[in-house]
């Protein structure tokens, strides 16, 4: 190929990536949703949310019991995780339980670690996670009227019967300052949160 | 107007209130001085942006410094419920989102639902006495977002 030919190769690609919308887009800013935390985690210490500043967080809230969703998510989040490469370590998936009383931070650290042992669980006192979960405009109830067997519910020691959390299911997305700047659901396509995390990573 | 006997129409008043409010309220083309002309006489019960704006002054200087903070301010209201009272007054219902670009370049989004308190002069002429709001998530129609367990 000449060298004509292959600068007018060149050119057109150019016109075709920025014909398909693939310029990093700036993501809106969700003002009022999420807030600065600080509360025990899987760590084995506080963590505050502000400790996170130099990476993008991705942050979930549901409880290790959760059978379907938060599984599930934790998958999707693993994927996103793994296909971001080298700028994975530039990315921290943060879980929040909505059942503190039985979500201890070692078993958070354990459960997490069947996804990707780097995500990190938080937890706390029932006051500190309903903080923190209004701060992110989360709800959350509890609901005995469930049977529940799983291998997790043998860990309820606080729990009087066995019981379910329905609760917001979304991902946040939070730029390297702490503010929401996506939302996602558990079959947001990955290409596009990919793309998200990439465009802030390049703020 | 009687509102009693031309009910209809109060409430259509009442919400044209509200859209002059947020057209007020937009920018760079609104005038947050209008906000003064459709606001109750006496104290006011005005919560807006974690602010408690308990006077016409108040409530003007806080809207004039949400306009100027912003290159452009935008609303969108999705749902205007009104709601008569027993003392003739109504209850609205307003749930909206606003987006406003900064001077960066960036686009800030906020939903909310706003509870307002409008009263009704004896000449039909509605008025706000009182506005209260809470945050939502920006996913219209989902509140709190999708559940699941």
């Amino acid at each position: 190929m000449s060298s004509r030919a292959c600068a007018l190769l060149a050119v057109s690609l150019l016109i075709a990536s920025a014909a398909a919308g693939r310029e990093p887009k700036s993501l809106p800013i969700y003002d009022g949703v999420g807030a600065e935390f600080s509360a025990p985690s899987s760590l084995g210490r506080e963590v505050r949310l502000s400790e996170f500043r130099d990476k993008v967080v991705l942050l979930y809230f549901g409880y290790t019991s959760c059978h379907a969703v938060c599984p599930a998510t934790l998958a999707h989040l693993r994927s996103l995780v793994g296909s971001l490469a080298a700028d994975s370590e530039r990315v921290q998936v943060l879980f929040v339980t909505v059942d503190p009383e039985n979500d201890s931070a070692d078993h958070l650290r354990e459960y997490l670690a069947r996804f990707d042992a780097r995500f990190v669980g938080v937890t706390g006192s029932r006051e500190q996670i309903e903080r923190i979960a209004g701060s992110f405009i989360v709800e959350h109830a509890r609901s005995h009227d469930v049977e529940v067997s799983n291998a997790y519910n043998a860990r309820k020691a606080a729990a009087d019967r066995s019981y379910i959390y329905t609760h917001s299911q979304q991902i946040y997305l939070l730029d390297k300052l702490g503010r929401t700047r996506a939302l996602y659901f558990t079959g947001s396509p990955l290409d596009e949160m990919q793309e998200d995390v990439t465009a802030l990573l390049s703020e | 107007m009687d509102c009693d006997a031309a009910r209809a129409a109060c409430d259509e008043a009442v919400e044209a209130l509200v859209r002059r409010w947020f057209d007020a309220l937009s920018g760079p083309a609104g005038e947050p001085s209008a906000l003064g002309a459709l606001l109750a006489a006496g104290p006011l019960e005005i919560s807006l942006d974690g602010n408690r704006l308990a006077d016409r002054a108040a409530l003007i200087a806080w809207a004039s410094a949400l306009r100027d903070r912003y290159a452009r301010i935008e609303f969108e209201l999705d749902e205007i419920e009104v709601e008569p009272q027993r003392d003739r007054s109504r209850r609205v219902r307003v749930e909206f989102d606003r987006r406003a670009l900064d001077r960066e370049g960036y686009t800030h989004l906020v939903r909310r639902e706003q509870t307002w308190r409008v009263e009704l002069e004896p000449g039909g002429t509605p008025v706000v006495r009182g506005i209260d709001e809470r945050q939502l998530l920006p996913f219209p129609g989902t509140g709190p977002g999708v559940l699941g367990f």
